[in-house]
C-alpha cells in the first residue's frame, strides 16, 4: 500500500461513479422526456398521435462526449407540441392525444436537479 | 388558483413606457406633447414607447387603444385615424400587458393587427420535505408561462417592425418575475431563473414565450 496507489484507486473509483451518475442522468432524462416521469412533473409524449407514435419513437440520444450527451428529435412538428404555438398562423396548437402533453423539455430542465439527486441516491451517492 | 391568479396579476402590473399623467393633445394620426428643452425632460423616447406596442390613452375624451405605428420625442403615431383634441393636462400614454389576453380556460379569437397573450400555469414535480406524513411541509414546483404575440405586420413598414418592441416587453415583463419575487403563495425559484426562447415568426405576429419556473410550500394534509 502507497499513498499513490490509494490515491489511484480513488481517482479509478470516482471516474466510474462519474460514469455511472452520467449515463443514469442522461436515460433518466431522456425518459422524462419522452414518457414523463413523476420526477419532472413532465407528462411525456403524445401516445397515438396522429401520425401513429412518430414523435414519442423520434427521440434518440447520442454521446457527444463522455461528458456530453445530445437528446433530441427530428420532428418537425415537435417544437410545437413542447410550446404548443401553431406554425405559421399562430394561436393554439391542438393536441388529440389523451395520454401525454407539453412542456416535456422545459418541465424536465426544471426538475434535473431532482433527477440528478435521484440517480445518485439510486446508486447509493447521497 | 390563488397561485396562478397571483402570478397573473404579477404580470397585469406591468408598466413598459408610461408618460404618467402630464399634458397631451391628440392628432389625427396620433399623439403629441409640447416640449420646453429643460435638462432631464421626458419624451416618448426616454420612456420607452415603440412602433409595435398596443397604447392605451387615458383622460381623452376618444380614448381608443391602438398600435404604435411611430414615435419621435414630441410625437407618437398609430395605425388607426383619430379625432384631434387640443392639450389638456391630467392625460396620460401607456403600454402594459396587451388587453387582449387569453387566460386559462378562457377562449380568445385573435385579432389580426393586434397583439395579445396567452397563459399557461404548469405544475411540475411535487415532494415531501419534512415529516410527518399528514401536517409535514410539501414542496412544490412548476412552470408560470406567458406566450406575447406581438404585430409583426403594419401598414407601410416591412415585415419584422415590431420584434424590438416584443423584445422590450417581454424583457420588462421577465423583470417582474425576477429570481426570489414572491407572488401571493408561490416563490419564483430563486435557482432558476425565467428565461425566454427565441422569436417565433408567425404569419402577422412573432411570438416571445417566458417562462417563470414557481416553487411553493404547504403543509400536507392526509383526509381520513
Amino acid at each position: 500500500m502507497s499513498f499513490a496507489a490509494d490515491i489511484e484507486r480513488w481517482t479509478r473509483k470516482v471516474k466510474v461513479a462519474n460514469e455511472a451518475v452520467f449515463s443514469g442522468v442522461v436515460a433518466e432524462t431522456k425518459n422524462s422526456i419522452v414518457f414523463g416521469s413523476p420526477l419532472t412533473g413532465a407528462p411525456g409524449q403524445v401516445v397515438a398521435d396522429v401520425r401513429g407514435g412518430e414523435l414519442r419513437a423520434s427521440w434518440q440520444v447520442e454521446f457527444e462526449t463522455p461528458t456530453r450527451a445530445l437528446i433530441s428529435t427530428s420532428v418537425p412538428w415537435a417544437q410545437q407540441n413542447e410550446d404548443g404555438v401553431a406554425r405559421p398562423g399562430g394561436g393554439p396548437y391542438e393536441q388529440r392525444a389523451a395520454i401525454g402533453g407539453r412542456w416535456n423539455v422545459a418541465l424536465t430542465r426544471r426538475g434535473f436537479a431532482n433527477i440528478v439527486a435521484d440517480v445518485c441516491n439510486r446508486l447509493g451517492f447521497r | 388558483m390563488a397561485a396562478k391568479l397571483a402570478l397573473r396579476n404579477r404580470a397585469l402590473g406591468l408598466v413598459v413606457a408610461t408618460t404618467g399623467l402630464t399634458t397631451l393633445s391628440a392628432t389625427a394620426t396620433g399623439y403629441a406633447r409640447t416640449l420646453t428643452g429643460a435638462p432631464g425632460e421626458s419624451t416618448f423616447l426616454t420612456e420607452g414607447f415603440d412602433v409595435g406596442m398596443e397604447l392605451v390613452p387615458a383622460g381623452f375624451a376618444a380614448n381608443t387603444l391602438d398600435v404604435i405605428t411611430g414615435v419621435s420625442a414630441a410625437a407618437i403615431t398609430v395605425k388607426n385615424a383619430r379625432a384631434v383634441e387640443v392639450a389638456a393636462s391630467g392625460r396620460s400614454l401607456s403600454v402594459g400587458v396587451p388587453l387582449l389576453r387569453s387566460w386559462e380556460m378562457v377562449g380568445l379569437t385573435p385579432v389580426a393587427g393586434r397583439p395579445y397573450v396567452e397563459e399557461e400555469f404548469v405544475h411540475a414535480a411535487a415532494a415531501m420535505r419534512t415529516f410527518a406524513t399528514n401536517g409535514g411541509q410539501m414542496h412544490e414546483e412548476g412552470l408560470y408561462i406567458l406566450k406575447w404575440y406581438g404585430v409583426s405586420t403594419l401598414p407601410g413598414f416591412p415585415v419584422g417592425i415590431g420584434d424590438r418592441a416584443l423584445r422590450k416587453q417581454v424583457d420588462a415583463l421577465r423583470a417582474r418575475f425576477a429570481p426570489g419575487t414572491v407572488a401571493g403563495p408561490v416563490q419564483i425559484d430563486p435557482e432558476h431563473a425565467p428565461y425566454t426562447g427565441q422569436l417565433i415568426q408567425l404569419t402577422g405576429w412573432g411570438c416571445l414565450i417566458l417562462t417563470a419556473p414557481w416553487r411553493a410550500r404547504s403543509r400536507n394534509a392526509v383526509l381520513a
